[in-house]
């Protein structure tokens, strides 16, 4: 495997990953921008506006149609959230036949990107007010999967009110208060002036790759990008919320915050704690207990965050709480067996080392390495992984700080017969 | 040992029968790091009605996904997930309407995370205590799934279009029915169905096939088990119901519209028809029919929209799925939409559909999990998934056609609705 990563204009960067074991080759290109609500928005609506026409293909028809002319490539609008930073723009794919479709398929992401359907200059109204009213149906959907709505209301509650608070998908109120002309407008500065992360992976060389995104960015005028790095975020402290809906199955979700700068320390905690099936939550709170079904932990490198978490009988959570925090104590206090080491160890090196075998995995890894500014390749952070010893993973629990215990449970004992959603 | 090669996409197969019936299927993929097996049940939540030896059994409902979760304990009072955990493997499993699978991935090892594999899933541990426990985590995983308007949906559907056929009924059961299933009920439903000739192991990765067949050969029973008749019922062709809701937490209606008829799924008319119902699905709703863009444009649906179709043995189901304010609008669009196309299908935009689906199943060869489910799914059917693709050029538009004109009849069309509250 051959790796590129240049800067081929000014804040764009390349990477490409030259490997012939795929059938399919993968194309991201990520606009990245500081995140507030209603940049989470907009970020979010773009590439989706984006991908309903362009000038040569006006509508979703005749867009498909070419895509599934080239064996049903894809260009996909993607959006993500990596701390305070969000991204936003296309992961496209596509499988060679009988001739090379390269060209055909970077040229049609250029027109997505470059030459939209417009209308008076701006994007065309039909289409921001159908995916406005889409994002709008998303947000409000969320809800529809407990445990991640959990975790996203604990997050709010952590980070309350700082960027890192915000949600990938905005708000309903930065939703209806986006117009055609305040899009297009942002997408203006986002083409010209935000930093780019652009990545392939497949059977091309690095030289044959760049020369078609210098082509597609010829579209586009840039300007002096500004440098993305993450802000310091700021924390709550022992908060704790309850939220009632009309539900059978509650979701506990305990946050906890470090300031320790190791990631891959905290993340190994995280893992030996419940990240799978001889974790500690999995192996004591499911298993021995039999208090739930989903349980487990997870650690965000740019928020340096944990959440511990478990879907429960409404009339357990205070049992499970306990349960929980008496699993995390226990790694204070060095109670983690070295078999409870190794297997999270393996499990994660395991994972850094499948990266390579799929394009979507690789895609992802490296978009967040240039975001983390940490270059190596997923065989280092596999080998720095296998030097932590319980003694450093008994110290990174203990730089873990209580923020916040969140509740999502059923009307039982709610004020409100409904449901109490407080505002933050 | 067979060895099927596929120039046209460079991935050859390769396969061998045991004496005992089990097959086995290797997918060779040089330079992957992560290697992939599979080993699969022909036993799903819809295999409750059985007839042995004994005469006819008809189980309580979820007790193949109970299965599933109790094979992992060991005599030992340990647990088959942590021996993988040792090796860094990352082992699960599932249980659908129609297969129960055992699953790890993992980078060393192979060999031995494959006879960890064989050696649990060929012994069954069940006392009263640990089915007694099971029962509290699995109504944990109902209350879970039934939170879920997405799993309502399509469960609901189920019950509404099928009115004998087992798949009318959820696959995790119920906590009553679950509350019913012992240990003896385990026994009964492992020792007819987790028989080698009603498995098959399939395997991903940059191994070895004669090491895998020759651990297989040594590990499992040589005995060819002769396995139980199936009852379904006789599914009449009108749904049980035309429309079914349930209110439940959920900010926007999420619906399903499906229809049933009875075909061939199995043998190489089998393969033929599931490969036209996978055509039809993206010829009526997949995201370049002119019924997506319409009810895209219009607002009425969301991007999420999905048309799919759903495997029985002798029995398929389409259902196309999303949120949308009016379902009962939606379905008038289907209804139109597939009468026009039980007229005919226009044949330029029925090439671009197969050259799209050719392309979505070359992008299937990258991923080793999802390339060892198709082939489980194509064994127990009679027939090899990489066939399948070589295949689809043949496919004429009048099949589409006829396939559509058949499956949606108005009897044999239902609605299901979750409303928020």
């Amino acid at each position: 495997m051959n790796m590129t990563y240049k800067e081929i204009l000014p804040g764009i960067k390349l990477r490409v990953i030259e490997n012939g074991r795929f059938e399919t080759n993968c194309i991201s290109i990520q606009f990245l921008s500081r995140i507030n609500e209603s940049v989470a928005t907009k970020m979010t609506l773009i590439p989706r506006i984006l991908r309903r026409g362009t000038a040569k293909h006006p509508d979703m028809e005749s867009l498909a149609a070419a895509l599934d002319d080239m064996y049903g490539a894809r260009i996909e609008p993607v959006s993500r959230k990596y701390g305070d930073i969000m991204t936003g723009g296309f992961v496209c794919d596509f499988v060679d036949m009988e001739e090379k479709l390269l060209h055909g398929v970077t040229k049609l992401l250029g027109e997505v990107l470059f030459d939209p359907k417009t209308s008076e200059g701006v994007f065309k109204d039909e289409f921001v007010e159908g995916e406005r009213a889409n994002l709008i149906d998303e947000i409000k959907t969320e809800i529809n999967n407990k445990m991640s709505y959990a975790v996203r209301r604990a997050t709010e509650y952590m980070f309350d009110g700082s960027p890192y608070s915000v949600n990938e998908l905005g708000t309903e109120r930065t939703a209806d208060a986006a117009d055609s002309k305040s899009l297009f407008k942002f997408y203006k500065k986002l083409i010209s002036e935000c930093p780019c992360e652009i990545f392939f992976c497949g059977k091309y060389s690095y030289e044959e790759i760049e020369k078609e995104i210098l082509r597609i960015f010829k579209l586009c005028h840039r300007e002096k990008p500004w440098k993305p790095s993450c802000e310091k975020p700021t924390y709550a402290t022992n908060r704790r919320a309850t939220e009632h809906l009309d539900i059978a199955q509650a979701s506990l979700v305990i946050g906890m915050y470090t300031e320790d700068s190791d990631i891959y320390l905290s993340k190994l905690l995280a893992s030996v704690i419940g990240g799978g099936t001889t974790s500690k939550l999995f192996a004591n709170v499911r298993e021995k207990k039999s208090l739930c079904y989903s349980t487990g932990a997870m650690f965000d490198s740019f928020q340096k965050s944990m959440f511990m978490y478990a879907g429960i009988d409404p009339k357990n959570a205070e049992i499970a709480e306990k349960a929980i925090l008496r699993e995390f104590d226990k790694c204070i206090h060095g109670d983690i067996t070295d078999e409870e080491i190794s297997n999270a160890k393996k499990g994660m090196i395991d994972d850094l080392l499948t990266t390579e075998d799929s394009l979507y995995s690789m895609e992802a890894f490296w978009l967040r390495a240039a975001l983390l500014a940490d270059e190596r390749p997923p065989l280092e952070v596999a080998a720095a992984i296998k030097n932590i010893d319980g003694a450093r993973l008994c110290e990174a629990a203990r730089g873990f700080k209580p923020s916040v215990t969140y509740l999502l449970t059923g009307l039982e004992g709610a004020k409100d017969e409904r449901k109490l959603l407080p505002e933050l | 040992m067979k060895e099927n090669c596929y120039p046209n996409f460079n991935q050859k197969m390769i396969s061998h029968t045991c004496s005992n019936g089990l097959k086995i299927c290797v997918f060779p993929k040089p330079g992957f790091r992560r290697s992939y097996a599979m080993l699969a049940v022909n036993y799903g939540s819809i295999d409750i009605s059985f007839q042995t030896g004994e005469g006819i059994y008809t189980s309580p409902l979820g007790v193949a996904h109970f299965l599933e979760h109790k094979v992992f304990e060991q005599p030992d009072g340990g647990n088959a997930l942590s021996v993988f955990a040792k090796t860094g493997a990352s082992p699960n499993a599932f249980t659908s309407k129609t297969m129960t699978a055992y699953h790890f991935s993992g980078t060393e090892k192979f060999m031995h995370n494959l006879e960890i594999l064989l050696d649990f899933v060929t012994t069954p541990y069940f006392t009263d205590e640990n089915v007694a426990k099971e029962q509290g985590i699995i109504g944990q995983e109902i209350s879970m799934v039934n939170d879920r308007p997405v799993w309502r949906v399509y469960e609901n559907l189920m019950s509404a279009l099928y009115s004998v056929h087992p798949a009318k009924d959820s696959i995790i059961g119920t906590v009553d029915s679950i509350g019913r299933i012992t240990r003896d009920v385990l026994f009964k439903c492992y020792n007819t169905f987790y028989v080698p000739s009603n498995m098959t192991l399939c395997v991903a990765g940059d191994v070895l096939a004669e090491r895998i067949i020759s651990a297989a050969e040594s590990m499992l029973s040589r005995d060819r088990v002769v396995l139980p008749v199936r009852d379904y019922g006789y599914e009449p062709p009108a749904v049980a119901r035309k429309y079914v809701e349930q209110k439940m937490e959920t900010p926007i209606p999420m619906f399903g519209v499906g229809a049933k008829c009875a075909v061939k799924t199995s043998g190489e008319d089998g393969m033929r028809n599931r490969i036209i119902a996978d055509l039809a699905a993206d010829v009526l709703g997949g995201p370049s029919s002119p019924l997506y863009a319409s009810l895209y444009g219009k607002g009425v649906i969301s991007a999420d929209f999905d048309s799919e179709a759903i495997i029985f043995p002798g029995s398929i189901t389409m259902m196309l799925s999303g949120e949308s304010r009016d379902p009962k609008r939606v379905l008038d669009e289907v209804c139109k939409s597939t009468e026009s196309l039980a007229g005919g299908v226009e044949a330029g935009y029925f090439s671009r559909i197969k050259k799209a689906y050719l392309g979505t199943k070359l992008r299937s060869l990258d991923k080793v999990r999802g390339l060892c489910h198709e082939q489980a799914e194509a064994v127990f059917g009679g027939y090899d998934y990489l066939d399948t693709i070589e295949v689809i050029n043949e496919i004429e538009a009048s099949e589409i056609s006829a396939f559509i004109a058949k499956m949606f009849k108005e009897e044999s069309v239902a609605l299901s609705v979750v409303h928020g509250k």
